[in-house]
């Protein structure tokens, strides 16, 4: 199991940039939010829109950043690991709301346990969390590459970065 | 009047199953390399005629609106496609087309994979998919795999035929007895490389060329090109 911590982009400021709301509890960022020029050159990993299926499924409300007539590509490898999004998760939301986190990350590992029930090889899954800190506006990216089950252990280190 | 409909149509379904469970017993005595050819090919023909029941009896479940039962026969339809996979990949080599056979391998193991998907019931069917990696592994060669990356700017579902941004679809789900998955309808190529483990095992570095000519990967036989066609008096 790899998880791999860095700094990450002043999101406010890029988030203007590209004239997208400023996220405050939990949303999805385009995989190339903190590098891309402009929003033209804006894209989503491929399993974004499952990942947003299955939190409104599980009726958890993601904050979309985007307008909604704006449609923005996937990018997608066709190699046999799941490219999951890269999810932001706000301070507030740590603070008076972490049961939502919890669910978040349950859902996606429920529906991976489904989807590679008849597999032979064990997937390898990769998806990354923004965590705000508290009290300040500094973020930082957790880069998940893993099993399934590591999922679970995410929250602790969302907890940790969070409150450093 | 409707209980009864039921339970005719559970009776429909348990009838198919042991028509399954028959077939699938007498057929499985002939997936191995040294059974007689003939016989396999017999089996197939058995296979397919199972399929087609399958595929009947979903059409009436999905006219009845019985998910459950249809994604049941979903399941087993894939099984029986899977099983019949099997048994022409051992023809196909015995008629020295491997190419043709390694497609009818990961025919037979990605089948098996989407009936367990269909029905979770099925799990115990692991060992068989153990065992279509082992034959992977010492009948095959080492394939070197490829795999494209893509941007996608339109995808449609598969149950629905709609954006997959706008449907209530999931991929890899049974809807009445069909596996959800999307169709690309625009997308740019942006790289393709060598992968250990890719999407799709079809999609593999078939040919090389050396000193000797145009070789082929799995029977490392040397093939003619066109252009040495050509140039042959």
């Amino acid at each position: 199991m790899g998880v791999k911590i860095e700094e990450y982009v002043d999101i406010p400021k890029h988030a203007k940039k590209f004239g997208f709301k400023q996220p405050v509890k939990i949303a999805i960022l385009p995989q190339n939010f903190e590098s891309a020029k402009s929003s033209d050159e804006l894209y989503y990993e491929s399993e974004t829109a499952t990942v947003r299926k299955l939190w409104k499924e599980a009726k958890l409300q993601e904050e979309r950043l985007e307008r909604e007539e704006d449609h923005f590509p996937y990018i997608r490898k066709r190699t046999f690991e799941w490219l999951g999004p890269t999810i932001f998760i706000g301070s507030m939301l740590l603070a008076n709301e972490p049961n939502t986190i919890s669910l978040a990350l349950n859902v996606i590992s429920n529906y991976l346990t489904d989807f590679f029930r008849g597999s032979f090889q064990k997937p390898k899954i990769k998806f990354a969390i923004i965590v705000e800190k508290t009290n300040e506006r500094k973020y930082q990216k957790i880069n998940y590459e893993g099993d399934i089950k590591g999922i679970e252990s995410l929250f602790d280190q969302i907890k940790k970065i969070a409150n450093e | 009047m409707t209980r009864l409909r039921k339970l005719q149509m559970n009776k429909k379904l348990k009838s198919f199953i042991d028509v399954y469970n028959s077939t699938v017993t007498d057929c499985e005595v002939y997936t191995f390399l040294t059974r007689g050819i003939e016989l396999q090919e017999e089996a197939c023909q058995k296979l397919e005629s199972l399929f087609k029941k399958a595929d009947n009896l979903k059409k009436d479940l999905i006219e009845k609106q019985d998910e459950e039962g249809a994604n049941i026969v979903l399941a087993f339809g894939l099984m029986t496609f899977s099983l019949k996979s099997q048994m022409k990949m051992w023809i196909a080599l015995k008629n020295d087309q491997p190419d043709k056979a390694w497609d009818h391998l990961v025919d037979a193991q990605e089948s098996a994979s989407g009936a367990i998907r269909a029905y979770p019931q099925l799990e115990n069917l692991k060992g068989y998919i153990e065992r279509l990696h082992a034959i992977e592994k010492v009948v095959f060669p080492p394939q070197v795999f490829s795999s494209a990356g893509f941007l996608i700017k339109d995808q449609i579902c598969t149950i629905c035929h709609k954006d997959y941004d706008n449907c209530d679809h999931i991929i890899g789900r049974p809807y009445m007895g069909k596996l959800c998955s999307v169709i690309i309808k625009k997308c740019e190529l942006e790289e393709v490389s060598i992968v250990d483990t890719p999407h799709d095992k079809r999609c593999r570095i078939t040919h090389f060329s050396d000193r000797s000519g145009k070789r082929n990967r799995m029977t490392w036989r040397i093939e003619k090109s066109e252009e040495n066609e050509n140039n042959i008096t």
